[in-house]
């Protein structure tokens, strides 16, 4: 059997020690339920070129084709640098 | 001494009448949570995957959930390279879906996952092997059977499976469709294997050893739980999570088939505790449990934390509230494995988060000098268990005093 100062000084460690994993734990469940959200919030995304590229039509050329999506302006990044 | 009981009936009444509080109140919320997660579900429309068809310029929806993946040239002129589908089946962590791409040879152009509730680092185990690239140029109408057409990932076998079901699904249905090839959907043969046998024989042992007056306790005790350890732990990493009762309860039930361990482990938890009271998973063969018991014994452990007070109360309901946070917020994301905040994976898989190396560290050490610190302290099995006890008292009480 400890003795009871002793007792007292190893509750006090223990406590702060299983505090700091409780702390933790809940740290681990709000940093995954955010990644969750994070990953739920939809983000417009550019259509690649290829999709809605619908060809040159040619002379003569049956004209219907299905709507096209409107042209998404390039992102500064892909902006061609001009001298 | 007839007083003395009542004096000790009195003291302890309120703590018997805080966790009937508890338990009733943890319920209501978990089913508010239930209902809020449905309700703010979004069920989006899949959008057909051009990624997985190489020379595809377009794909578009034919009907029938099929999409047809087409080169366009520059001259107008559309060369059909393939058709898609999705395909669906219940993982470790829920739904999985997954867009499969065929060329009109009947070869697989690809696999791709969709959506999935599998836990991260498990998933990217399968990245990590190539588990993906395996099905590209196999059979529309091979077999999908783990083993034989497709290799699992070793400790990520649930979520091997579930991706082969979801496949099969998507490329029968393109095969016969499409190209008209014949499919034989054989039925899934029953798994039924080591861990299986194991986990019932632990079953029956804590179920024997239980009982009182029992010669052999100690030692019986000591050899479930080296075995608990050695085969449900290290050999097969398949210890009793809160992410599976989270998915039991939002309905996200594997393929029995495949799965008999899942429902083995969490019908006998059900069972025992609801028919007996008593829980033998976590005191008997919990390969955790065992693990800090092993360590506790080279280490002399005999400290149980605070014997009683504020500081022992606090540590308990602090327990209860970290446990319910973590169902509360899977049911309402509908994801199980999210918050399934246990450090077993890093342990038995070397697998798991950083913050949760941290504390697995943390718990091996003080396991040396204190009694299961990690199941007394942190767990949220044994709390969950105290709501199903609590709710099954709660029912015996208001059954027999009907009757």
């Amino acid at each position: 059997m400890l003795k009871e100062p002793r007792r007292k000084y190893m509750d006090i460690v223990f406590v702060t020690i299983i505090s700091i994993c409780l702390v933790l734990m809940l740290g681990y469940q709000v940093v995954n339920v955010m990644a969750l959200q994070k990953e739920a919030t939809p983000t417009p995304t550019p259509r690649p070129f290829a999709t809605a590229y619908q060809g040159i039509p040619e002379v003569g050329e049956e004209t219907f084709r299905p709507t096209p999506t409107p042209e998404v302006s390039p992102t500064p990044s892909e902006t061609p640098f001009l001298e | 001494m007839a007083v003395r009981s009542k004096d000790k009936a009195k003291k302890q009444r309120p703590y018997d009448y805080w966790d009937r509080v508890f338990a009733g109140i943890a319920l209501v919320i978990i089913a508010a949570a239930w209902i809020v997660g449905g309700i703010l579900q979004r069920q989006e429309a899949p959008e057909c995957q051009l990624s997985v068809f190489e020379e595809a310029t377009e794909c578009r929806p034919i009907g029938n959930d099929m999409y047809e993946a087409v080169r366009v040239e520059e001259n107008g002129t559309e060369t059909v390279v393939g058709w898609g589908s999705f395909g669906e089946a219940t993982g470790y962590g829920g739904p999985l879906q997954v867009f499969v791409g065929v060329k009109p040879d009947g070869q697989l152009a690809g696999v791709k996952v969709i959506k999935n509730k599998e836990t991260q680092t498990y998933f990217r185990r399968l990245e990590q092997d190539a588990f993906f690239e395996q099905f590209q140029g196999m059979a529309a109408n091979a077999s999908f059977q783990l083993d034989a057409d497709v290799d699992a990932v070793t400790r990520a076998t649930v979520s091997s499976q579930a991706v082969a079901d979801a496949a099969q699904e998507a490329s029968y249905r393109v095969a016969e469709r499409q190209l008209d090839m014949a499919v034989t959907r054989e039925v899934e043969p029953i798994k039924f294997g080591t861990p299986e046998i194991v986990l019932i024989a632990l079953y029956v042992a804590g179920y024997i050893g239980h009982r009182r007056g029992f010669k052999y306790k100690k030692h019986f005790r000591w050899a479930t739980m080296i075995v608990g350890l050695v085969v449900l732990g290290f050999m097969y990493n398949q210890p009793l999570t809160i992410g599976i009762i989270n998915s039991f309860m939002l309905g996200f039930w594997p393929n029995w088939r495949t799965n008999i361990y899942w429902y083995l482990l969490l019908g006998g938890i059900f069972f025992v505790v609801t028919a007996q009271s008593k829980n033998p998973y976590c005191s008997w063969f919990c390969p955790f449990g065992a693990c800090q018991e092993v360590l506790g014994a080279i280490g002399g452990a005999r400290y149980m934390g605070p014997k009683a007070g504020r500081g022992r109360e606090v540590l308990k309901w602090t327990q209860r509230g970290l446990a319910l946070t973590a169902i509360v917020l899977a049911l309402i994301f509908r994801n199980p494995g999210a918050t399934s905040y246990e450090i077993f994976g890093n342990l038995f898989a070397f697998n798991g988060a950083p913050l949760q190396w941290v504390v697995l560290g943390i718990i091996l050490v003080l396991s040396l000098f204190v009694r299961r610190p990690w199941c007394n302290y942190l767990c949220p099995l044994d709390p969950t268990v105290d709501i199903i006890n609590s709710s099954r008292r709660w029912i015996t009480r208001g059954i027999r005093s009907v009757s």
